[in-house]
């Protein structure tokens, strides 16, 4: 007669009055996993869900600041041409070989390669946090559970079936891998409780250190946004003011009406760097809380700081996808209508063909 | 005795301010005419003025460069330490998977010795 076995986890108790032969194997695998539960216990992240927070928030900083560079470096371009369409329009001398970024690529490397380092140390955090809940450890667990079920099943059928009375049920198989995979749990979380405290303390200078000077040049690519769109806006003004009367009514009524968008762009793209200043100080004072919370068991102290900053991370979004966006739209804009309503530079050199 | 705050240097953010005023006011006037002549003369102003503090800027993100390139190894350091860390996580997960390959060796053993049973 086939009997029912309990679960090693759950039932084990019910064992003691179980026949004898078979009681003694099973309620060893059941014992040695109630053991492993029991040593493993509670044991979590003491930094709980923060690492994969600052990672998530980490990723949109250095998304967003890579995304100002470049759209900083993009508008001062458009400013050179600008002012060097002009100056040929003056008959004045103008080499576009001449065009200098307002950013250079030694400068941009140094920048992006740091915010590489950031965004791959907020993702190992996240990592080390989740390892305990690695996808390694519960398919090792999984796979444990599968090998001892096969065990059991050998058991039954050859070996020992029918003979030594021992059987592995698939319950107690799980029940033991349940086990390992909370056993794998507990060390992955010791290592990292461990760890945690000191790295993220050494880190937390440097983090703050890169916070402050993103901010900085956050500051300059604000005072640099400013001049090029007043430029534009002038350079514009000069064109229209010094070849109107080459100009046909549309084409007049086409450059007067880009006018007003160089001072709404430039209180926009002022607006969104500053909200990304904003978010880069949020950074800074979430990985204080992450450090503080991986020093401390007291999770719920930073819980609600971190909220907040995850929320700010959220809203902050791409900023500067949108303006990328908006630059291609204007050049297809420009390239759709042929010439008809194209920047004060290309329309520069346009009217210069026609003289 | 110590000099009042008003005798006291400019700062160098004060400088910068003093010249996007001048800037943004020859903006303005070129803005506000339609004499060409003036426009002309406004708008090269405005420029040379304008090129001056892109210069500034470039020179002050220039100098944050430095500052960039020395914190990168220092956080590269902390990297390292977290690499060994995920090494040591993976290093757990294999040792679970050994019980595994226990249990699936002593089955095999079980099945061999069966068959001479």
């Amino acid at each position: 007669m086939r009997r029912a076995i309990c679960s090693p986890t759950a039932q084990h108790p019910i064992c003691a009055g179980c026949n004898t032969r078979r009681s003694s194997g099973i309620c060893a695998a059941a014992f040695l996993s109630s053991v492993i539960l029991f040593t493993s216990g509670c044991t979590a992240i003491r930094a709980g869900k923060h690492p994969a927070t600052f990672a998530t928030a980490a990723n949109l900083v250095v998304q967003n600041s890579t995304d100002a560079y470049k759209a900083s470096n993009d508008l001062h371009e458009r400013e050179e041409v600008s002012a060097g369409a002009l100056a040929v329009e003056e008959g004045k001398e103008w080499d576009f070989n001449d065009l200098t970024p307002f950013i250079s690529p030694e400068e941009m490397k140094a920048r992006t390669e740091t915010l590489d380092v950031l965004k791959l140390y907020a993702q190992s955090i996240a990592d080390v946090a989740a390892g305990a809940d690695s996808t390694a450890l519960t398919k090792a667990a999984k796979s444990a559970a599968g090998d001892m079920e096969g065990l059991g099943s050998t058991i039954n059928t050859k070996a020992g079936g029918g003979k030594s009375g021992a059987s592995i049920s698939k319950e107690a198989a799980d029940g033991v891998a349940t086990a390992l995979l909370a056993f794998g749990q507990s060390l992955a979380a010791k290592k990292a409780n461990e760890a945690l405290p000191g790295i993220t303390t050494s880190m937390d200078p440097h983090i703050a250190s890169l916070c402050d000077l993103l901010i900085s040049d956050i500051g300059f690519l604000r005072r640099q946004a400013k001049l090029d769109y007043g430029s534009l806006a002038r350079q514009e003004w000069t064109f229209i003011t010094q070849f109107k009367t080459k100009m046909s009514p549309v084409e007049l009524h086409n450059e007067i009406e880009k006018l007003p968008t160089f001072h709404i762009d430039e209180e926009s793209t002022d607006a969104k760097l500053a909200d990304l200043a904003t978010a880069i100080g949020k950074l800074k004072a979430a990985h204080r809380d992450l450090m503080n919370a991986a020093n401390s068991n007291d999770q719920e102290t930073v819980k609600d700081k971190l909220a907040d900053f995850e929320s700010a991370g959220s809203n902050l979004g791409s900023f500067y996808n949108s303006l990328s966006a908006k630059s291609s739209s204007d050049a297809k804009s420009d390239s759709d209508t042929s010439g008809s309503d194209k920047s004060s530079s290309d329309k520069s050199t346009d009217t210069k063909k026609k003289e | 005795m110590a000099s009042s705050p008003a005798n006291s240097d400019p700062t160098e953010g004060q400088v910068y301010a003093a010249y996007q005023n001048a800037f943004d006011i020859l903006n303005d006037a070129c803005e506000s005419t339609t004499d060409t002549d003036a426009v002309g003369f406004l708008n090269d102003a405005a420029q040379a003025l304008g090129d001056v503090l892109t210069q500034e800027n470039q020179i002050e993100i220039q100098a944050n460069t430095a500052a960039f390139t020395a914190l990168t190894p220092e956080m590269k350091t902390a990297n390292d330490a977290l690499k060994k860390l995920k090494d040591q996580q993976a290093a757990i997960a294999a040792k679970i998977g050994i019980a595994g390959k226990v249990f699936s060796a002593v089955d095999g053993v079980l099945q061999l010795t069966g068959k001479f049973m």
